[in-house]
């Protein structure tokens, strides 16, 4: 129906109300007021129950019945009504003790008035828990990027740490340089194969038969970590410093590809060389016994896997061949000292074989309480990686 | 119904001992005196309206009356003193709050507090000489706090009612003097006419008499529910949500309740207006419209037709 109209019989019965009390006794008793004298009222007890709604639904029809027509008894339910305060109730069909059906129940929780807040605060919240997964998924995201960034920034050679500008070093690193750090590097962090680990112990081997003849160890070793045992029998019984380069890698690092193309023509020197300290450690093999790790691991069955560990043996002289050759000339200065790449190891030009050498592992507390109260061998330690000769302060250390 | 009676006294006196058990004070009381008010309850509320109620709609019924207060009252009505102590401690501020809501002044307040008092006291006596205490209407199915309200309500219109009738009997003795007095002159002195044309204003007039008794007819034919609505806003200027709680419903519900009666309305004096008055369809709009607008300027001509009582003089 249009407005206007409702508005027509709103404003009529506005009227009509206003009038109800001028108007003939005959319209007032066709609209219902004013029941007759004998027409019973309701007496308290219904009225109140009526009011406060505790009435059952057949019951309570009937006394509507007489409220519409009852001037009186409307006014006082009114008051009483607002007196006890608002009774919503639903409309039941029957008053048979069921006060709610799942279908009431779902038709309330479904009614627009509450749709009209559920939906929108629905909204807001599947809206927040999409936001927070997905900043969730961006966290985890950085934090394994970061990670990877940290790993192979740790893959990377130490150097980066160098601080030129920082006066106590004092290095100078060139090209050459660089790329031997790095390839030492790559090879000591990708040495994993026990066949290529005992390959390069067969290389140590060697060398260690090779560094015998350059260097001379204490009788007295205090050393705290036990280095590969060098054969007992040998005449000089001096603890060979086990600075050789770790395993080669079947994959060299990047650094090192162009110190292998390098490498490439000395490659046949190498593969000579290598059978002459593969010869000689056999012989070693031979007199040697309980020698360790390095002779056990490096002593497979006679004559079986040699040609396989000779293989690998001149892979991994391929790819440190070139870093060698530049080993030989290779000198660093830290904190004013001067340092010779020498098979494998940084040397401190003033030490001399004669000197009794102190073998410290980097990381134990025997090196934790030296850098404590010589942080110089620290800072020389850090800038130099693997292992160092140094002398100080007229003693010898060999830092591994 | 006599055929359940069994079924139901024996339903009524487990509800009465289950009311007693309720019941935080039962003051004693035996589920004798118990058993009659409760089956007294159930048949003036329940069974009366729904001969055929189950048996556990029976149970719900017992089990939804007020334990508490019903057994007070029940006690009071017994003389227990210990129960009219703890009425008179508890609702003796209700008493006073209904009597100076329903009184004009403080003094006729109070004397109406005292008035209800002696009703409950029951002084006054019935006629096989019994005392007539208002307790023994108490059903114990509405709050006994609501009930002291109506019951101060009542008595209220009650002392209104005799009150009006007495004013209403001397102003009756002064319009006989005045029309005793009148003469010809004077006849028309309570008339007053501002219609211009009176063939217009006698055309008018009979046509709103007739959308009047439409109008009103139609909200005759209205259910019960829908007039105690209408009654409500309209008759008792009540506002929306005070007429939906009376009735129990959000003041939405009763918004929308209105809406569809307007719209029935219309059609039914639209109907009686064209189908039994001879109306055509745009006179009865146009009506509509007009006495809508204007329909208080034809009060004064109405009012000449009769001599008003001067208490309603004054409510246009």
């Amino acid at each position: 129906m249009k407005q206007p109209e409702n508005n027509e019989i709103d404003s009529l019965l506005r009227k009509l109300a206003s009038r109800q009390g001028s108007v003939s006794a005959e319209l007032n008793q066709s609209i219902g007021n004013e029941l007759s004298a004998t027409s019973a009222h309701l007496d308290a007890d219904e009225l109140s129950s009526y009011a406060e709604g505790a009435l059952p639904e057949s019951t309570r029809v009937r006394y509507t019945s007489h409220l519409a027509d009852c001037n009186d008894c409307r006014r006082i339910v009114t008051q009483l009504s607002l007196a006890f305060g608002p009774q919503i109730k639903e409309p039941k069909g029957s008053h048979d003790g069921a006060t709610s059906t799942w279908k009431q129940a779902l038709m309330a929780l479904f009614a627009p008035a509450v749709l009209r807040y559920a939906v929108p605060a629905l909204t807001l919240l599947v809206v927040a828990v999409a936001f927070f997964a997905w900043r969730q998924q961006q966290r985890e995201a950085s934090f394994v990027a970061t990670r990877q960034a940290q790993v192979s920034n740790d893959s990377q050679p130490t150097q980066g740490n160098i601080d030129p500008a920082k006066g106590n070093s004092g290095v100078v690193l060139d090209a050459p340089m660089e790329r031997r750090l790095k390839t030492e590097q790559a090879q000591k962090s990708s040495a994993t194969s026990p066949a290529d680990k005992a390959g390069v112990k067969d290389q140590k081997t060697a060398e260690e038969q090779k560094s015998a003849e350059t260097f001379a160890t204490p009788s007295a070793d205090t050393s705290v970590v036990k280095e590969r045992d060098i054969p007992k029998n040998e005449t000089a019984p001096v603890s060979q410093p086990a600075y050789a380069p770790e395993p080669a890698s079947p994959r060299p690092a990047k650094s090192s590809v162009s110190t292998v193309a390098k490498a490439k023509p000395q490659v046949e020197d190498e593969t000579k060389l290598a059978d002459a300290s593969a010869g000689r450690r056999e012989s070693e093999r031979s007199r040697s016994s309980g020698s360790g790790e390095v002779t056990t691991a490096n002593a497979p069955p006679a004559g079986k896997d040699d040609g396989r560990q000779q293989k690998k043996r001149l892979e991994t002289r391929a790819s440190v061949a070139g870093s060698r050759a530049d080993e030989q000339t290779e000198a660093r200065t830290v904190n004013g000292r001067q340092f010779q790449r020498r098979n494998g190891a940084w040397v401190d030009t003033a030490y001399k074989s004669s000197a009794p050498l102190t073998t410290v592992a980097r990381g134990s507390e025997q090196y934790r309480a030296l850098i404590a109260d010589e942080p110089e061998i620290g800072v020389i330690a850090k800038e130099l990686s693997g292992d160092v000769i140094l002398v100080w302060k007229g003693r010898a250390y060999r830092i591994h | 119904m006599n055929k359940q009676a069994p079924h139901i006294d024996i339903l009524v006196a487990e509800g009465a001992q289950r009311l007693l058990a309720r019941a935080v004070n039962h003051y004693s009381l035996a589920i004798e005196v118990l058993v009659p008010r409760v089956k007294a309850t159930l048949e003036k509320y329940l069974l009366r309206d729904a001969p055929a109620a189950t048996d556990r709609v029976i149970i719900d019924f017992i089990d939804q009356l007020q334990a508490g207060d019903l057994c007070l009252a029940v006690a009071c009505e017994r003389g227990d003193s210990a129960a009219w102590t703890d009425l008179v401690e508890r609702y003796s501020t209700t008493v006073r709050s209904a009597a100076r809501s329903a009184a004009g002044s403080e003094d006729a307040a109070e004397d109406l507090a005292q008035s209800i008092w002696a009703e409950l006291h029951g002084l006054r006596l019935r006629e096989d000489g019994r005392p007539a205490s208002k307790l023994a209407y108490y059903s114990g199915r509405g709050s006994f706090a609501g009930w002291l309200r109506a019951v101060v309500a009542q008595l209220a219109v009650d002392q209104h009612r005799k009150q009006s009738r007495l004013v209403q009997a001397e102003d009756d003795a002064d319009f006989d003097r005045m029309a005793a007095g009148s003469s010809d002159g004077n006849r028309t002195a309570g008339m007053v006419s501002t219609a211009l044309n009176p063939e217009n204003a006698l055309s008018n007039k009979q046509e709103r008499i007739e959308m009047e008794r439409a109008l009103a007819r139609s909200i005759k034919e209205m259910t019960d529910e829908d007039r105690l609505l209408v009654k409500l806003y309209y008759f008792d200027n009540l506002r929306l949500r005070e007429a939906g709680a009376v009735l129990g419903v959000h003041e939405a519900t009763a918004s929308r309740r209105l809406a569809r009666i307007h719209d029935e309305l219309r059609q039914s004096v639209e109907h009686i207006l064209t189908k039994e008055c001879g109306w055509s369809k745009p006179e009865t709009e146009a009506a509509f419209a007009e006495f809508a607008l204007n329909l208080e300027s034809d009060v004064e001509p109405l009012l000449a037709t009769k001599v008003m009582a001067p208490e309603n003089l004054g409510r246009d």
